[in-house]
């Protein structure tokens, strides 16, 4: 019992457990908060297969088994992915699925000209993208859509000015980026713009020395980082504004040990799993990110993520033949 | 608790037994959970889906499909299909959509986060073609959460949807004829829309100056819309001044450091000219600050790290300029000063290590 006293802080990474975390996700099917996570449940598997990957598990979830639920949610007709059979396509879930067949080495099931042509249809004027055909527009569809048409090795097929366009007047006067051209600067819009201009090769629209500021002013003395000013530290904003920085070089700007000692003391020392921040209910997006974030700072006995398509950086090298 | 769901049980009645619902077949999820404890909600919003999945698959769109989505997204609003189902239905049946105004008014405070709260806002009010209500609304919802993104976000897309002299016009057809007299009134009320909104900001950060998205608004409002009002020239002296009486009374406040130094470079200003403002926050010598510049608070915490980087990057600045001839003097006075943060702010000694060391590399000199 004295493992679960809360002052028990975890020190190191509790590898075994975070396996056994993700594996009891998909086991809580009597809980309510699974039926009201539906439409986060693609995102739901890439997350928690990442996070296995960086540790080394990725067996850990039936592999024959994802892929066939993941192309249960395939819509022939529109081209896309819903995020669990019965919802609707949308752009997030495309990405994720394609993600996922890329860690699992299975892209060859994709009709990738179908999604190709899905994602083109939701470009805007203005060169952002919607989620879906309903148009919400927002800077981190275009990272979708980006990332998912590179994965395909069709990037050839972007209006690569538009979507440009569209990224750099989503840059505000701090350097950092938001949703949409006039929104405030937060660290996940960071990652997303950054993120899909380091895909389109087109960092120099960044003011790298502005933003990397911001970005490294994100952290608080405690050594976790928030995602915008005066507001609270955050395991995944540590990933997002880290990611951002090693994008671009400065990761190193940052005090890293502090940071990976916020990530460890995020950890469920009796479950497994990593939360927002120490105490709270762990998750499995912080979880991915949180891992992501540790490998970032080099932790011992994690994979090497790469800081632009948050996937196992073996992955993305070989199928970019980076 | 299992009495308390039985209770509820007994109450609720599924949709299939509802007098006008009987012709429908509840249709239940292809891969159904095999739940083992079900609870009563779960029943309620299982009952409530298959019935959902019913219309849809009639492509029913009606006054029940109204009904049935309300349920559903008062439960679960991440859901962005029966948002989208219901914005279809309602547009579809000509259906009140000033009494969904209403609905999406008391839903935003609990859901406040929730995107699809949102974007279905944003389609009902471009049906409707009315911004009336949406200003007073997003003001209401950011006095319970004055930096909410989502509100933020939307309150902008009003203003540049509505009110933007750079939006095209409706076309000619849907526009109602106006006198030219009439024009002009409305040509005053677009203006006065965007005066009020740099009030608004200018009340947001009287109650709390370190809120950066009331920061990051005014920028929009005066640099960014296109209606900014007056001369550019005087626009900038006004926004400088506004922001530098602001930190002469709180100057540890990243947020307007940072719009300061916005404004700067929007204008292509170096940083040294506002040295003689910023030496004095930077020394803690407040009784230096010159006559015509804001007096510095007795509540202010000096030295500033805000001031004392903005010191070190005007002489960064300077140095650089002048290079390896003339700015050795200064380069070593930035690095000075950028060594100086480290005990302020320890945890960026990396960053001012690099700051110090990339400055005296500039004016030639070996670190
Ligand atoms: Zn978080």
């Amino acid at each position: 019992m004295a493992a679960s006293l809360a002052s028990d802080v975890p020190d190191k990474l509790l590898v075994d457990l975070h396996v056994q975390y993700i594996q009891s996700l998909d086991t809580k099917r009597q809980d309510l908060a699974y039926y009201f996570t539906e439409h986060l449940r693609m995102n739901g598997i890439y997350w928690g297969l990442t996070a296995l990957a960086l540790i080394g598990h990725k067996d850990a979830l039936p592999k024959d088994e994802m892929l066939e639920w993941v192309m249960n949610c395939w819509n022939e007709d529109v081209g896309a992915f819903a995020p669990h059979p019965g919802h609707d396509p949308h752009i997030h879930p495309t990405l994720s699925a394609i993600q996922i067949l890329a860690m699992q080495d299975s892209l060859h099931l994709l009709n990738k000209e179908k999604i190709v042509s899905y994602i083109l249809s939701l470009q805007a004027p203005n060169g952002g993208f919607a989620g879906d055909e309903w148009g919400e527009i927002a800077s981190r569809f275009s990272y979708c859509a980006v990332s998912a048409l590179s994965l395909l090795g069709r990037l050839d097929a972007l209006d690569l000015e538009k979507t440009v366009d569209f990224l750099s007047g989503c840059r505000n006067f701090d350097g950092g980026f938001g949703m949409v051209p006039g929104a405030e600067s937060h660290a996940a819009y960071v990652w997303t713009c950054v993120g899909a201009l380091a895909i389109l090769d087109r960092l120099d629209l960044v003011d790298d020395d502005t933003l990397c500021w911001w970005l490294c002013e994100r952290q608080l003395p405690i050594g976790g980082l928030n995602g915008r000013p005066e507001k609270l530290e955050d395991v995944c904003y540590s990933w997002w504004a880290l990611a951002s920085l090693s994008i671009l070089g400065k990761s190193h700007w940052i005090d890293g040990s502090k940071l990976s000692s916020f990530i460890i003391s995020a950890q469920d020392p009796d479950k497994g799993g990593i939360a927002d921040r120490p105490e709270d209910m762990a998750d499995v997006w912080h979880t991915v990110f949180g891992l992501a974030g540790l490998s970032l700072l080099n932790y011992p006995g994690l994979a090497e993520v790469d800081p632009v398509y948050c996937m196992p950086a073996s992955v993305t090298s070989k199928l970019l033949k980076k | 608790m299992a009495s308390a769901s039985a209770a509820q049980e007994d109450s609720y009645l599924p949709f299939s037994q509802r007098p006008g619902w009987e012709d429908l077949q509840p249709i239940p999820q292809a891969d159904a959970p095999n739940a083992l404890v079900p609870i009563a909600y779960t029943e309620h919003y299982r009952d409530a889906m298959d019935t959902f999945r019913a219309l849809v698959a009639k492509g029913e769109k009606s006054p029940r499909a109204i009904e049935v989505t309300e349920q559903l997204i008062r439960m679960n609003p991440g859901h962005y299909s029966i948002w989208a189902y219901r914005a279809e239905t309602l547009l579809a049946t000509n259906a009140d959509l000033s009494k969904e105004l209403d609905l999406m008014d008391e839903l935003v405070k609990e859901h406040i986060k929730s995107y699809q709260v949102w974007q279905h806002r944003r389609t009902i009010v471009t049906s409707l073609q009315s911004s009336t209500r949406e200003l007073p609304f997003t003001t209401r919802a950011l006095s319970f959460d004055s930096k909410n993104y989502h509100t933020w976000a939307y309150r902008q897309w009003v203003l540049c949807h509505f009110f933007s002299s750079q939006t095209t016009p409706a076309p000619l057809s849907e526009r109602k004829a106006t006198s030219s007299a009439e024009e002009d009134g409305d040509e005053k009320k677009r203006k006065s829309v965007w005066q009020e909104e740099l009030e608004y900001t200018r009340e947001l950060l009287e109650k709390d100056v370190r809120n950066n998205s009331a920061w990051n608004h005014r920028f929009f409002v005066v640099f960014e819309s296109g209606e900014g009002g007056g001369e550019e020239k005087e626009v900038v002296e006004r926004e400088i001044r506004y922001t530098k009486t602001l930190l002469s009374l709180a100057p540890n406040n990243p947020s307007a450091w940072n719009y300061l130094r916005g404004i700067l470079s929007h204008s292509h200003l170096p940083l040294s000219s506002l040295t003689p403002f910023v030496t004095p926050l930077a020394l803690n010598t407040p009784a230096s600050m010159p006559a015509d510049e804001p007096p510095v608070s007795d509540k202010a915490e000096l030295p500033a790290v805000g001031a004392v980087e903005w010191l070190a990057d005007a002489g960064a600045e300077e140095a650089e300029k002048e290079g390896t001839e003339g700015g050795r003097e200064k380069g070593v006075e930035a690095a000075a000063l950028f060594r100086s943060l480290i005990q302020f702010d320890p945890i960026r000694t990396n960053y001012w290590q690099f700051r110090a060391d990339e400055v005296l590399q500039k004016v030639g000199i070996a670190v």
